[in-house]
């Protein structure tokens, strides 16, 4: 795919699309989705939406992915995305949920919580961490590139745990984008443990056939990446 | 609805400086404050603005 308007509007436009409609749907809001791009790299980003309780708007929801293309220059690769809630008393996050696919210092996905806790910067002094009363300077890790949660995941936290608003039937729209998401990201699991995936196919009683130059090798790196 | 736009980089230069014109901050300045977590209010939202505008111009 090398002309780059065909690329944006068979790439860029639905997945700015995939990620309007399902908060659309889950919220109730229509949601503009704006795609900033320079020389092959895009930044994607609904407009920040109010989330509320009981009807009144208490906290904002900001989602960002940065993305470029892939070695092949067909499909978009996430480098890095951000689900952050904030609340809107003193404009600040309360979670972060990153993706940061060259994080070296930090895990690849992670949360970070804005809060504290006294004995959490007592552990932190002792330790001699640098900034012991911040608790978002933690980096919690949740499963690497492949495991990592997906936007579903954080909305029906929102929803369910957190008790923000949301449209009636929200767990079927946040249930099909989950499934669709996993399902993405199983085929690219298969693709860093092919060996693994063909044994297994194997025990389900399928004929796995390996390749005649041999079974592609594990990516090692993505497998063992924190 | 997706809007697609396709950024100069002169467009954003111009927005990374009315950012750091609106705190009175270089950019230094204001990624020290990030890297100790001492950013308040509205400094969350710009610095993570700061840092789009860095990834599109590749200075990242």
């Amino acid at each position: 795919m090398t002309d780059p308007d065909d690329a944006l509007h068979a790439e860029v436009v639905p997945f700015g699309d995939e990620i309007g409609d399902l908060l659309r749907n889950v919220f109730g809001e229509p949601v503009t989705v704006d795609v900033q791009w320079l020389r092959g790299r895009f930044v994607v980003k609904p407009a920040s939406l109010a989330m509320t309780i009981g009807g009144e708007a208490l906290a904002s929801l900001d989602i960002e992915f940065r993305c470029t293309w892939d070695s092949a220059h067909t499909y978009l690769a996430v480098d890095k995305s951000t689900v952050k809630v904030g609340a809107l008393l003193d404009r600040a996050p309360i979670f972060r949920f990153e993706y940061d696919r060259e994080a070296h210092s930090k895990p690849t996905a992670h949360i970070q919580v804005h809060g504290h806790r006294g004995a959490l910067s007592h552990l932190l002094s002792r330790a001699r961490h640098e900034t012991p009363h911040s608790m978002e300077a933690l980096h919690l890790p949740v499963g690497g590139a492949r495991f990592r949660p997906c936007v579903e995941d954080v909305l029906q936290f929102l929803i369910q745990d957190c008790g923000f608003d949301a449209r009636s039937d929200w767990k079927n729209h946040i249930a099909a984008g989950r499934e669709r998401w996993r399902r993405y990201q199983v085929r690219a699991a298969v693709r860093d443990a092919p060996t693994d995936a063909a044994d297994i196919l194997r025990a389900l009683g399928y004929t796995v056939t390996e390749p005649s130059g041999g079974a592609p090798p594990d990516s090692i790196a993505k497998l063992q990446a924190w | 609805m997706t809007r697609v736009t396709n950024v100069t980089e002169a467009q954003l230069l111009a927005r990374r400086d009315e950012l750091l014109a609106k705190h009175g901050l270089s950019l230094d300045e204001f990624a020290e404050r990030a890297r100790m977590y001492a950013l308040v209010g509205d400094e969350w939202a710009d610095w993570d603005e700061l840092q789009s505008i860095a990834y599109l111009l590749r200075d990242d």
